[in-house]
């Protein structure tokens, strides 16, 4: 497959992927694009692996996870400064915050936690398929999700 | 709660950014133009240092004999203390995209000593700024040369004088415009960024190509060469290269020669951003002239990797910014033998 057959068949599919991560369309798109061009620098080796659609999905997870654990390079890279992704992520929750409470409260997940949520319940995968997205062990994966889930469930019950 | 949250997925499906024709030209562009940047900007700035230093040396080195009276030199030169940038710019790059400081290094002059010192700073190293901790590199992206030698003279406790940012195709300009440098290779150093191809040519490495190899010995480097020499890092010593190739530039400034100077100066404004402030080149060049090409100490600053990833300075750097403060530094230097490089 070379990248731009990839690209038709699978950029739709990332972005949404992307946007269930972010949470937000525009660090989505960016998150995307980076991701892409990166793959595109390194299409040989990814073409060469088992799922070139995995590796991607894991290039695009990690550089998420990247982005929240706040690395200087790769915010500016993104983002252009050093607040903006934090603010974007602030205003989508009070902008959602009434459509749509479980889209806000998953903004407020740690990213690591987010993207198991979002691998299991909107991916589908299973646990050992998300822990090699996420290139952890199968217990982190579990404890990830259950550790999320307890915190959603928190906000739920005032709520009701 | 499980079916809550894949109904909330699914609901937000439409917030997905549409796969435009402009972000699949975003990101062939994108891949392009890294993939010029892999050939050239990862060369990496010290070079670039080093064209600065050489700006100033080759300013510096010889004023004519006669126009000396001319110049408001002072007596007795006195210590000084430059600042040279070496930045990631590349030409084929868009003016707001970042730049960044890849080499930074602290030239301190003295004059009684009759030696300048390099002091190498990590890029990482982690310093306090106005926007709180961070890299020094970062300083340069957010507040250009002033922000980055207000930081490093907080660090060392030391005024800066003056210095210059240079990127990477300038010191490949001023090196062909000097009709390449004499270098000697210490060590067979294999390069990991340019390759020959089976018809003799150069191209950025890739398969089927042969990487250039420098043999140990002394010849005459084109500016390519040069550069791609002084940027190799694995099992080499870069800042020993970086040395040499500034000394060898020094040497190599046509000072007798005022045809070949007068074309070197041309290029030198449009390669090197100088910041000298109220002191003019000449009083500059003036100081440096008292030191040779063989004065210049290759100097490590004293840091340590913390275990979260960052460098920061060790103990042993307060007395090596306090002995720089009192003109000590050989002396320093002598009861710190490990961190002469």
């Amino acid at each position: 497959m070379t990248f731009e057959e990839f690209v038709e068949v699978r950029l739709a599919t990332l972005l949404r992927y992307a946007v269930m991560l972010t949470g937000d369309p525009h660090t989505a798109q960016d998150l995307v694009q980076e991701t892409m061009i990166r793959a595109q620098l390194k299409w040989r080796r990814v073409a060469a692996s088992q799922a070139p659609e995995r590796y991607v999905k894991r290039m695009l997870t990690n550089a998420y996870i990247d982005l929240h654990r706040g690395s200087w390079l790769k915010r500016v890279a993104l983002r252009g400064f050093t607040s903006s992704l934090d603010r974007a992520v602030a205003d989508h929750v009070d902008a959602s915050a009434e459509r749509d409470q479980m889209w806000a409260w998953l903004g407020t997940l740690p990213a690591r936690q987010r993207a198991a949520l979002v691998l299991r319940y909107y991916e589908g995968l299973n646990d050992t398929e998300i822990a090699d997205v996420l290139h952890c062990a199968v217990g982190t994966v579990r404890s990830s999700i259950s550790r999320a889930l307890a915190t959603l469930r928190i906000q739920i019950v005032p709520a009701e | 709660m499980e079916q809550l949250l894949r109904d909330t997925f699914a609901r937000h499906e439409e917030l997905a950014p549409p796969a435009t024709q402009e972000l699949r030209s975003a990101i062939a562009l994108g891949a392009r133009r890294r993939r010029i940047r892999r050939r050239f900007g990862a060369a990496s700035g010290a070079f670039i240092a080093v064209l600065a230093v050489i700006s100033v040396f080759a300013l510096t080195t010889k004023p004519p004999r006669s126009a000396d009276a001319l110049f408001e030199a002072p007596e007795k030169p006195e210590k000084l203390t430059l600042l040279l940038l070496g930045t990631d710019r590349r030409q084929t790059q868009s003016p707001d995209e970042p730049v960044r400081s890849d080499a930074i290094i602290l030239l301190h002059v003295d004059p009684a000593a009759g030696k300048a010192f390099q002091i190498s700073i990590p890029r990482d190293l982690l310093v306090a700024t106005s926007r709180g901790k961070d890299k020094i590199n970062g300083e340069f992206y957010f507040g250009g040369y002033d922000a980055t030698a207000q930081v490093v003279s907080t660090l060392a406790g030391l005024p800066i004088d003056g210095g210059a940012v240079v990127d990477f195709a300038g010191l490949q300009r001023v090196i062909n415009q000097l009709g390449g440098v004499d270098l000697c290779v210490d060590q067979r150093t294999v390069s990991a960024h340019l390759g020959r191809t089976r018809s003799g040519e150069i191209v950025s490495l890739k398969p089927g190509a042969q990487p250039i190899v420098y043999e140990p010995g002394c010849r005459r480097f084109q500016g390519w060469e040069a550069i791609d020499y002084v940027r190799q890092r694995k099992d080499v010593d870069r800042d020993r290269h970086l040395r040499d190739l500034l000394a060898a530039l020094a040497h190599s400034v046509p000072v007798t020669d005022p045809v070949s100077l007068s074309k070197l100066l041309s290029v030198l404004p449009e390669s090197v951003d100088l910041h000298l402030g109220s002191r003019s080149l000449t009083t500059v060049a003036f100081q440096l002239a008292h030191i040779g090409a063989d004065g210049l100490v290759g100097l490590r600053l004293p840091t340590r990797l913390t275990e979260q990833g960052t460098v920061v300075l060790t103990p042993d750097a307060d007395g090596l910014f306090a002995a720089m403060r009192a003109g000590t530094l050989t002396e320093w230097l002598v009861a710190h033998p490990a961190y002469a490089s």
